[in-house]
């Protein structure tokens, strides 16, 4: 049976390497037929917005797509958004809004294994 | 059979937004019927520390009050601090009602009995 991975981001995107090993389990995971949940909360909504241009290095934003087209669902919770005046209507294409409620069925009921970077 | 959530707060309030997202886990878990057990290591055993008084931000001391004295009644809510990690700051004497002090063996315990368990940062 296939088994699923939530993986918990709460730190803004270029700050830490934190980011890029929560993209790389991912990617892994999936790659290896994981079911994987990516769950942005707190400053770990900021990795939303389009049309990221860093100086240099790896595009945080450029990974979440190519993630999402691999199959990897990724969530933003609303109140940490709304925290951060962030508007929903201008998330990164394939993200979708979800909530502490939905967070809690994630980690209880429909995830192998939490972990929170 | 009711399931359990573990949480492990390692960092201080006013600082990591991490203490306050526990809570509001904390609660929702309780309100959908779960167990919660709250472990507090390093910096994490100031969320319970006394006497906080904050004006900009919310009380976490206050919030994590609430919240220990529902988990009184089913669904049970356990608070335990690290008695190490307290002894350090000083602070183990100064807990609000309602914190255990205890120590790793007890998280031990609760990694064993817990069906989830997440370590915040």
């Amino acid at each position: 049976m296939q088994k699923s991975l939530l993986i918990l981001l709460s730190k803004e995107p270029y700050s830490f390497e934190k980011t890029s090993l929560a993209v790389v389990t991912a990617s892994k995971a999936a790659e290896k037929d994981v079911d994987v949940t990516i769950f942005l909360i707190e400053d770990g909504v900021l990795a939303t917005r389009p049309n990221q241009k860093p100086a240099r290095g790896a595009n945080f934003g450029d990974a979440l797509t190519k993630l999402i087209e691999k199959g990897v669902e990724v969530l933003a919770e609303d109140l940490s958004l709304a925290a951060r005046g962030l508007s929903t209507d201008k998330l990164l294409s394939g993200i979708r809004i979800s909530n502490i409620s939905e967070l809690t069925d994630l980690i209880m009921e429909k995830s192998d294994r939490v972990i929170w970077v | 059979m009711t399931k359990t959530l573990t949480l492990v707060i390692t960092e201080a309030p006013y600082r990591a937004e991490s203490p306050y997202t526990a809570i509001r886990i904390a609660q929702e878990a309780r309100k959908k019927g779960y167990q919660v057990n709250i472990f507090t290591y390093l910096d994490g055993t100031y969320v319970s520390h006394h006497k906080q008084a904050t004006e900009a931000y919310p009380n976490v001391m206050e919030l994590w009050a609430d919240t220990i004295k529902k988990g009184q009644f089913n669904p049970k809510l356990s608070f335990i601090a690290c008695v190490r990690c307290t002894n350090f700051r000083g602070i183990t004497d100064e807990m609000i009602n309602g914190v255990i002090i205890g120590g790793l063996y007890d998280l031990a315990r609760w990694i064993k009995e817990s069906d989830k368990v997440v370590v915040l940062t």
